[in-house]
C-alpha cells in the first residue's frame, strides 16, 4: 500500500469539500497512516465468501 | 442520609413502596452530594435538581395514594449527556451541541421514567463518545473517585456515568458503548456495567457514534440493579429498526444464586496473556471464585479477536465521520483536538475498506458464536491495565510500553463488533487501590445468565460494596 503524503490528503479531502490547513494536514497524517496500516491487517482474514454485516437486526 | 446514598435500587424500590424512604429525601441526599463532592469529580454536566425534586413530591404522592407504582419508583438516575431529554439540554459533552434541547425523550428516557425513576441530571463524557479516556476539554475531565491525589481517567467514554456511581452521586446509570464505553468506566471505577446484546436496547434518541456498533445500558452498583434497569428499558422499539422482537425476559428472576455446572471459557490468547500482572492477580482470583462456586471452567481461543482492531478501526471511523461530515466542513473549530482530528481521519477510510472491515465482522461474529456452542460464557479482564493519567499517553503492559487508548479498548471492542452481551463487574484492586473488572460475555440475548454469574459471584465477594476515598 502506498503512503499516502499530505498532499494526498489535501486532494482527497478537497474531493469531498474539506477544505484543511497545512497544520491540520501535517496532524492528520500520522493519524490516518496508522489507522490505514491497522484497517490493512483485515486483509490477512480469509475473507472468501463472507458477506458484510449489513443486516443489524440479529434476531 | 448518607448511608441512603449508598443503597442498592433494588433495596431503595423495596423501601420507598414500603413508605420506609421518601423519594424526595432520595432525591435530596443525592442533590446534596453532587453540590459536596462534584466540584472536583465533574461527573454532571447538567444537574436537574428542580425537575428532580418535583418528580420526587410526585412520586412521594403517588406513593401515599396507593397507586401502583413502576419497579423503580422513586429511584434516582443519572443519563449520559448523549440521551435526549425534552426541554433539557443534550450536549453528548461537545461545544457544538451546548445549548441544543430535545423536542423529544430517547426511548430509554422515557422508558425509565415511566417505570418511576427520577432523572437527577445529565452525566459528563467524552466528547460525543469518541475516546475510550473520558477526556472533555469543554466541560473538565472528571475525576476518578478511587485516586484522590492523582488526576487519573475514570475511562470513557461513559467516564460521568462510571464517577457518578462509583462516588454515591447516583445509585444507577445509562451509558452506551461502541467500543467499550460502558464497561471500560465500569472497570476502571469499580461498578457493574452492562452491555446488551445489539438490538436488545433502542438506540432511538441516543446522539450515535457508529450506528452499527453502538449500544446502550446500565451502570450500577451491582449486578441485580443492571437487571433491574435492563428490564425496565429493553423490548423492541418502532422508532429503532435494529430493535428484536424476541421478548423480554424477568431478568430478576434469572438471578437464582446457582452457577453450578455453567461452563466458562477462559479467554488466554490475545486477552489474559497480555494482561497487566496488577490487573491479572485479581482476575485469576475471581476465576477460582468462580470455580469454586461451582462452575467449570476450561480454556478456549477467540482468535478473531485480533482482527477486531482492523474491522472496527474501518467501520467506526467511517460510521462516525458520515454522521459529522457537515460539521465537520462548518464549525470544525468547535471540537476538541482529539475528537476532532480522529473524526477527519474517517474521511480518508474508503469504501471498500469499510465493507471488508464488515466482512471481517462476519467472520468474527461466526467463531465467536462457534466457540459460545461449548461454553455458557467467557470471561478476561474487562481492561488490561487498572489505571492511567489524565493526559498519559503509554503505559507498561509486562514489560513493553503500549498506547493508553488502544490498550483500553483492546478487550471489549471484540463484542461490540459481534453485538453480543459483555459484562464488567469488579473483582479486587491493585497495589495502589485502584479497581479492576472482570469481563463476563455472554450468547446473543442471553443477559439472564451473564448477569446470573455477575451476581453469584458478587453474592460472594464484597469489592462491589467498596467506597472510594473521594466519595467522602
Amino acid at each position: 500500500m502506498e503512503p499516502f503524503t499530505i498532499e494526498t490528503l489535501r486532494t482527497l479531502a478537497a474531493t469531498q469539500g474539506l477544505h484543511l490547513s497545512d497544520g491540520e494536514l501535517s496532524e492528520l497524517l500520522p493519524l490516518v497512516q496508522a489507522g490505514r496500516k491497522m484497517i490493512e491487517t483485515v486483509s490477512e482474514m480469509p475473507l472468501a465468501d463472507a458477506e458484510p454485516s449489513s443486516q443489524y437486526r440479529m434476531l | 442520609m448518607t448511608d441512603l446514598v449508598w443503597k442498592p435500587i433494588a433495596e431503595l424500590a423495596r423501601l420507598i413502596a414500603s413508605k420506609e424512604v421518601s423519594p424526595v429525601e432520595l432525591v435530596q441526599a443525592h442533590l446534596e452530594r453532587i453540590t459536596a463532592l462534584d466540584g472536583k469529580l465533574k461527573s454532571y454536566i447538567t444537574v436537574m435538581d428542580d425537575a428532580a425534586l418535583a418528580a420526587a413530591k410526585a412520586a412521594e404522592a403517588r406513593v401515599m395514594a396507593g397507586e401502583p407504582l413502576g419497579r423503580l419508583h422513586g429511584v434516582p438516575v443519572g443519563l449520559k449527556d448523549l440521551y435526549c431529554t425534552r426541554g433539557v439540554r443534550t450536549t453528548a459533552g461537545s461545544r457544538i451541541l451546548g445549548d441544543w434541547v430535545p423536542a423529544e425523550d430517547a426511548t430509554v428516557t422515557s422508558r425509565l421514567v415511566d417505570a418511576g425513576a427520577i432523572v437527577l441530571g445529565k452525566l459528563n463524557m467524552h466528547e460525543f463518545a469518541y475516546g475510550p479516556e473520558g477526556l472533555n476539554q469543554h466541560y473538565g475531565t472528571c475525576w476518578n473517585p478511587w485516586d484522590s491525589a492523582t488526576h487519573r481517567i475514570c475511562g470513557g467514554s461513559s467516564s460521568g456515568s462510571g464517577a457518578a456511581v462509583a462516588a454515591g452521586l447516583c445509585p444507577g446509570a445509562l451509558g452506551s458503548d461502541t467500543g467499550g464505553s460502558i464497561r471500560i468506566p465500569a472497570a476502571l471505577c469499580g461498578i457493574t456495567g452492562l452491555k446488551p446484546t445489539y438490538g436488545r436496547v433502542s438506540r432511538a434518541g441516543v446522539l450515535p457514534l457508529a450506528w452499527s456498533a453502538d449500544h446502550v445500558g446500565p451502570m450500577c452498583r451491582t449486578a441485580r440493579d443492571c437487571a433491574l434497569m435492563l428490564g425496565a428499558m429493553a423490548g423492541y422499539d418502532p422508532k429503532d429498526p435494529t430493535t428484536s422482537v424476541l421478548p423480554v425476559p424477568d431478568y430478576d428472576a434469572a438471578l437464582t444464586g446457582d452457577i453450578k455446572g455453567l461452563r466458562v471459557g477462559v479467554l488466554r490468547a490475545f486477552f489474559l496473556e497480555s494482561t497487566d500482572p496488577s490487573v491479572l492477580r485479581p482476575v485469576h482470583t475471581a476465576l477460582k471464585a468462580l470455580e469454586s462456586l461451582g462452575a467449570s471452567l476450561r480454556d478456549v481461543a477467540f482468535d478473531g479477536a485480533r482482527h477486531a482492531a482492523g474491522a472496527s478501526t474501518a467501520i467506526i471511523a467511517s460510521e462516525a465521520y458520515a454522521y459529522h461530515e457537515t460539521w465537520l466542513k462548518t464549525r470544525r473549530q468547535e471540537y476538541g483536538e482529539d475528537v476532532r482530528l480522529r473524526l477527519l481521519a474517517g474521511a480518508f477510510v474508503s469504501a471498500a475498506d469499510y465493507l471488508k472491515g464488515q466482512r471481517v465482522r462476519t467472520l468474527i461474529r461466526n467463531e465467536l458464536e462457534a466457540v459460545l456452542a461449548n461454553v455458557d460464557v467467557l470471561v478476561c479482564a474487562t481492561v488490561p491495565i487498572a489505571h492511567a493519567g489524565v493526559g498519559q499517553r503509554e503505559v507498561e503492559i509486562n514489560g513493553e510500553r503500549q498506547p493508553v487508548r488502544p490498550s483500553l479498548i483492546r478487550f471489549t471492542r471484540p463484542f461490540n463488533l459481534t453485538g453480543h452481551p459483555a459484562a464488567s463487574v469488579p473483582c479486587g484492586f491493585t497495589a495502589e487501590g485502584m479497581p479492576v473488572g472482570l469481563q463476563i460475555v455472554g450468547r446473543a440475548f442471553d443477559e439472564g445468565t451473564v448477569l446470573r454469574v455477575a451476581d453469584v459471584y458478587q453474592r460472594s465477594t464484597d469489592w462491589h460494596t467498596r467506597r472510594p476515598p473521594l466519595a467522602g
